[in-house]
């Protein structure tokens, strides 16, 4: 009997705790916050560190982090038009494309964003201003300096892999990857712009790839832990891996430059108008140079100066390229069907 | 033990071996001082730990995770208990159906559920609330207490209850004196199990969760995707120890033995 007890009194504890959670958590959201997105980990601090201190300190409203994917995201705005959870969302250059065209975003404008006007086009106007993006990552290849040469251009890299020359030590971005298609646009670029002869390439060099990697972390561990020597791999995420001690680890763009992942900031419609003032932020010169501190990718903001030792890991703005996203987002579920069958 | 032949002791070490490993690598991976996940680990350091410790983007989820499961829990036990005794002990028309229906849930990717029930949940202003969140959880959380409940309460006669009620208890007194502790065990273990998936559970919570209520399997799936470091293995650690805490509490309280399985 006084084990039963001993088991209701737990249950009742556990039901009590159970009704006063969903009380606490059932408060209407506080009026005196923003919700943003950042990817977890890293990306998420440094949103915490750079941007919501700028955003508080000209507000005085709090700024809250969601942290997840992009198409996550997407989905809890699109089902809760009008009561979105999200102020400000980070969406990949396509969502952003897709969000924009069914109305879930607002225009943005120099008159709410000052700091646009000193954002190149590229990083927004083919979103035509439903969006912009406050740092780009350049695709290239961090390799092993004690057992590979540093690789020229994209083309002789790919002859170079088909022919054995790194022996079965590649890692590739998977053509399912968020950026594998811009990856694969990129390659038929190099061909005349034939994506036929980009996915026969791909073919030719898949004896060698260990991995064609979905995620970054995937990538970098087969990196680290010496399975392969040559990984096609973001520039800023290469950076903070040989920052850490790995000197033996380089990194280069091969001619003629690397295709270009946005991290594309919006302003979710019907959000409270105070969030232009967070994307503004994004693109000021502390929130620009912080970010690029953290993260080691540059930002847009062309006027801002970067320390020396930050600029000399940059992609040059000249050397990345940014696809033309309005114009190929009707063929990129294609490109991923004929991946899924051809390559895996 | 001693009696079991060669062939059975190298099966029962196989199959011990098999489910500890994964956990083991994890643990191990946890106390490592490099800064990428890597077994056997190299160096012994307790950084990894540290920093989770003092992280508001684990500690916070991990707190919210531990409300949410006790939460589910008692609410699938409050749903599962009527439903079990309704269908054990009386003539429930169409009785097969009603308990495929309410087990359903069982056979339904979690994460076709989550995607409908954010936009199911959304159309009643529940799309952004921790009680969206809750149901989610109590749908795939009920059907495992409820028959875990079933098993137990249909293999326990009418008889003492039918005593009880002879003798002059009300249903109620019945209830409370005679049934409840005849099923602790099933609700105990299904109460165990419901926790448990709760606790653990991610695309319900993918979807459905918002800053204040993210739940420590989604934060761990974010920082997962873009970052390289052992700590995802050291705030596993910390719960699985919360997990071993917890059942070694119930043991001690009440063994669990004596709880789990049906008395003789």
């Amino acid at each position: 009997m006084k084990r039963f007890s001993c088991a209701l009194a737990a249950l009742n504890a556990a039901a009590l705790i159970g009704a006063s959670t969903l009380a606490a958590m059932a408060e209407e959201p506080k009026p005196e916050k923003i919700v943003v997105t950042a990817y977890g980990g890293i990306w998420a601090e440094s949103v915490a560190k750079n941007y919501a201190p700028c955003f508080e300190k000209k507000t005085g409203v709090r700024v809250e982090i969601l942290t997840g994917e992009s198409s996550d995201w997407l989905n809890k705005v699109k089902a809760n038009p009008g009561n979105s959870p999200i102020d400000v969302i980070t969406l990949s250059e396509l969502d952003s494309l897709r969000a924009a065209k069914e109305g879930l975003l607002e225009q943005l404008s120099v008159e709410k964003v000052p700091n646009l006007a000193s954002i190149p086009d590229a990083f927004h106007k083919p979103w035509d201003d439903y969006g912009v993006s406050g740092n780009y990552g350049a695709m290239g290849v961090m390799y092993n300096s004690q057992s590979v040469a540093e690789p020229q251009s994209w083309k002789q890299l790919i002859d170079d892999i088909a022919a054995g020359k790194y022996g079965e030590k590649v890692a590739w971005p998977s053509g399912t990857y968020t950026w594998g298609p811009s990856q694969l646009w990129w390659v038929a670029q190099q061909y005349g712009g034939d994506i036929d002869v980009a996915f026969e390439k791909m073919k030719a060099i898949k004896p060698y790839v260990v991995k064609f990697w979905t995620t970054p972390v995937e990538a970098l561990n087969l990196f680290a832990t010496g399975e392969v020597d040559v990984l096609v791999y973001w520039d800023g995420r290469a950076f903070a891996f040989i920052n850490k001690g790995n000197d033996w680890a380089k990194f280069s763009v091969p001619e003629p430059g690397g295709v270009v992942s946005l991290v594309m900031q919006s302003v979710v419609k019907g959000a409270n108008p105070i969030a232009y003032e967070y994307i503004d932020c994004v693109l000021s010169e502390e929130g620009q140079v912080g970010n690029s501190q953290t993260m080691r990718y540059p930002g847009t903001n062309s006027t801002v100066t970067y320390p020396d030792d930050l600029r000399a890991e940059f992609t040059p703005m000249e050397k990345v390229k940014v696809p033309p996203y309005s114009e190929i987002i009707d063929r990129i579920p294609e490109w991923i069907e004929r991946w899924n069958k051809e390559m895996q | 033990m001693n009696s079991l032949p060669l062939w059975h002791r190298l099966f029962v070490a196989a199959v011990v071996i098999f489910l500890a490993a994964p956990v083991l690598i994890i643990v191990g991976v946890a106390f490592t001082s490099a800064e990428f996940v890597t077994f056997p680990p190299r160096g012994f350091s307790l950084r990894w730990f540290e920093k989770v410790l003092t992280d508001a983007q684990f500690m916070v989820p991990l707190w919210n995770s531990f409300l949410l499961g006790v939460a589910s829990t008692a609410t699938s036990i409050v749903l599962a208990v009527p439903a079990a005794i309704t269908l054990v002990r009386n003539q429930v028309p169409m009785k097969d159906a009603v308990l495929a229906f309410m087990l359903s849930p069982l056979s339904l990717p979690t994460i076709i559920l989550a995607t409908s029930l954010l936009f199911f949940l959304a159309r009643f202003g529940l799309g952004t609330s921790p009680v969206g969140l809750l149901i989610g959880h109590v749908i795939i959380t009920v059907p495992y207490v409820l028959r875990t409940l079933l098993g137990v309460y249909a293999g326990i006669g009418p008889e003492t209850e039918e005593a009880a009620r002879t003798l002059g208890a009300g249903r109620w007194r019945t209830f409370w004196h005679v049934t409840l502790p005849m099923i602790r065990p099933g609700l105990l273990a299904g109460g165990i199990l419901a926790f448990l998936l709760s606790f653990d559970e991610v695309a319900v919570a993918l979807l459905l969760s918002t800053t204040d209520t993210t739940t420590l399997p989604v934060s761990l799936l974010s920082y997962l995707v873009y970052n390289y470091d052992p700590a995802v293995a050291a705030i596993s650690t910390v719960q699985i120890v919360i997990v071993v805490v917890l059942l070694l509490i119930l043991e001690r309280c009440f063994g669990v033995n004596h709880l789990v399985l049906p008395s003789k």
